[in-house]
């Protein structure tokens, strides 16, 4: 046999007492120094992981401007060397493409 | 040292008042959130002392005794962490109650999805509770029954059972005794979502406890 109705009114009744029930919790004096621990560890990571990316900061910049230098130095090689080339590749593929792969071009075969 | 102490004696009860307490017993939650965000992490310490009864009193209810002192860390350690979304728009206490609320949640959930709650049956002491507590017997009485230690385990039993949202939102609403509008805030929900979730919840509590006591 289950439980009626009124049964189940009378079951969460007596949770709700059980519930509200004043309970006993066991509380560490050292609690409060582990939290206060964990935060200040907390706090050192962050102030490291900040002096990190403002160490690396002005890196950042100095690498910027030699990429953009690199870049511009391949820019002007690739203009002045061999400057037929590309255009004498991609003539020969439209002419005939299936002779023209990437081996041939690559000038391995 | 651990004591065993009784949670309405906490605030009495735990260390005196730290430097860190004195320097800013008099500052409002703000000033002091200000200044942790400024910097003196040590200033935390005085909204801590300020709300662990606060905190300890909702984690108390709601998860296992031996894991309640972790919780209720997690609680302030998150707190800390968000301190800078903190927009001070409510008060601090309500900030931080739907937090300790969110730990509670969340730590049912870990336990659910590492399958740490074992499911095991009842008991013939709790099916034997049960025929008391159904009995017919004077208010006294039944408080009495209810106080007992299977009244515990029946109710864990039943709440184990539960996901962890519908655990929460029914020990709040059905349980605690708090209102739609109060479970809402502190689940940080809206109000629609938390009535339909604790009607389901008490809908299922109501199956759970058919199916376990259903063949006695």
């Amino acid at each position: 046999m289950g439980l009626s109705k009124e049964e189940i009114h009378k079951v969460e009744e007596a949770f709700q007492e059980v519930y509200r029930k004043e309970q006993d919790v066991p509380i560490g004096t050292v609690w409060e120094g582990n939290v206060m621990r964990a935060i200040r560890r907390i706090d050192a990571d962050r102030s490291r992981r900040s002096s990190d990316l403002e160490g690396f900061g002005p890196l950042v910049w100095r690498l910027t401007a030699a990429a953009s230098l690199l870049a511009l130095l391949l820019t002007v090689y690739a203009i002045t060397s061999e400057p037929g080339a590309a255009s004498e590749i991609t003539r020969l593929f439209f002419e005939d493409p299936l002779a023209v792969d990437l081996v041939h071009s690559l000038g391995i075969v | 040292m651990i004591g065993i102490i009784a949670i309405r004696d906490l605030q009495a009860k735990l260390q005196p008042l730290s430097s860190a307490e004195q320097q800013g017993a008099e500052a409002n939650d703000d000033q002091i959130i200000r200044r942790v965000l400024a910097g003196h992490v040590n200033a935390f310490e005085v909204l801590l002392q300020r709300y662990r009864s606060l905190v300890f009193g909702i984690v108390i209810k709601h998860v296992p005794p031996e894991s309640i002192e972790e919780v209720a860390q997690d609680v302030f350690v998150r707190a800390y962490q968000a301190l800078p979304g903190y927009a001070a728009k409510g008060s601090f206490s309500r900030w931080l109650r739907t937090l300790a609320v969110r730990s509670c949640c969340d730590f049912w959930r870990n336990r659910q999805r590492n399958r740490e709650i074992p499911l095991s049956a009842l008991t013939e002491e709790h099916q034997k509770w049960l025929d008391e507590i159904l009995a017919p017997q004077s208010r006294e009485k039944f408080r009495e029954q209810a106080a007992r230690r299977e009244a515990e385990e029946v109710l864990g039993h039943a709440l184990d059972r539960l996901p962890a949202d519908d655990r929460m939102v029914l020990s709040l609403v059905h349980l605690e005794g708090l209102t739609i509008r109060e479970a809402a805030r502190v689940l940080d929900w809206g109000m629609v979502k938390t009535k339909v979730r604790a009607h389901r919840a008490r809908r299922e509590m109501r199956r759970i406890l058919l199916e376990l006591f259903g063949g006695r």
